[in-house]
């Protein structure tokens, strides 16, 4: 839950960024570009689409800044827009007859580059989690955003109850926990 | 250490390693950034209403490539109804204003404008529209305050 202040604050933001405050509008897109992008991975969009549907999302919220009626909602007013928008992407790329560049363009998704974590244990810990159901990465995707989600953001970008939040997430991180490739680096035990 | 301690623990690691794996891209945190460049000075917006790539599911699933593609936008004292034919890398737009109205209409796209003329029917088109983000910008119809436009679709 947001307190006052920062409802206030956000508020404060929102007009400001209205009135083309640059500095405004550069902490809006600070404070939730990692929900932005989270919501994106988690609808396993790959680099190309996911990157048009985060331009599209801040577009949306420009074009909306003077119709934002509740401020301490904009993270939940986001996830929504870029899952939307992730929805119409997908469908819109579906149609495409794509040529063979943007088959190599596209050809990254699910294959991050894994050379980048140069500890194994590292390794370890992120290809348990890209074995995990998709419910579970999904869900985990997002809640590993940047800056850490509400649940109310989190219902948001994956169209999720907020009840069902809680529990889903107890039962994905146990099974992560107990992976036993994990169990070498001693992950998920008390440190 | 409770589980409910781990799990934060476990969570806090994904984070950690997703900031390296699969961080924010540098180029889209600035196109974040100066998306405020189009925040509208004059116009009202025409918001999205529908879309048949969303709103029409039996028809995305039947329908493979090249099909028409129709939108909705409201704009205050009109709608804008829009056709969108054609794939590769142009396509063109067949537009009516509703209640029909002599305009002029510009597509905004990411390079130079093209700019046609709405009839006194209300009716439009363009051709040779690029690919990619595009929004219409409305002007001098006869329904409306002001200007008017759209938000922005991928075509």
């Amino acid at each position: 839950m947001l307190r006052g202040g920062v409802s206030v604050e956000l508020a404060e933001l929102v007009r400001a960024a209205g009135d083309g405050d640059q500095a405004a509008w550069n902490s809006i897109v600070e404070r939730y570009g990692g929900l932005v992008w989270a919501t994106v991975r988690a609808h396993r969009l790959n680099t190309v689409d996911g990157a048009e549907v985060v331009q599209t999302t801040w577009l949306r919220l420009v074009e909306h800044l003077d119709r934002i009626r509740d401020p301490e909602r904009l993270g939940g007013w986001l996830a929504t827009t870029a899952r939307n928008e992730c929805l119409r992407q997908i469908r819109h790329s579906a149609r495409e007859v794509p040529s063979e560049l943007a088959d190599l363009e596209r050809g990254d998704s699910g294959t991050l580059d894994q050379d980048l974590l140069t500890a194994e244990r590292d390794r370890a810990f992120w290809k348990a989690f890209t074995e995990l159901g998709e419910r579970c990465q999904a869900l985990l995707r997002v809640l590993m955003a940047e800056t850490e989600p509400s649940y109310q953001e989190v219902s948001a970008a994956l169209d999720m109850p907020i009840g069902a939040i809680g529990p889903t997430r107890r039962r994905c991180l146990e099974r992560l926990g107990q992976d036993p490739r994990l169990a070498a680096f001693n992950l998920g035990e008390a440190q | 250490m409770t589980s409910h301690d781990a799990h934060d623990l476990l969570l806090q690691e994904l984070r950690r390693i997703a900031s390296v794996v699969d961080p924010i891209p540098e180029a889209l945190a600035n196109a974040g950034r100066e998306s405020l460049t189009w925040l509208r000075v004059d116009a009202e917006l025409a918001e999205l209403l529908s879309d048949s790539i969303v709103d029409d599911e039996r028809l995305a699933l039947v329908r493979s490539s090249g099909g028409v593609r129709a939108v909705t936008f409201e704009a205050d004292g009109f709608t804008i109804e829009l056709d969108i034919l054609g794939d590769g890398a142009h396509r063109t737009l067949v537009g009516q204003l509703v209640p029909a109205g002599a305009a002029e209409i510009e597509v905004q796209t990411g390079g130079a404008p093209i700019v046609v003329t709405a009839d006194a029917h209300g009716r439009f088109r363009a051709e040779n529209v690029p690919e990619g983000r595009m929004r219409l910008r409305i002007t001098g119809h006869p329904a409306a305050a002001g200007p008017a436009e759209t938000s922005w679709i991928t075509i």
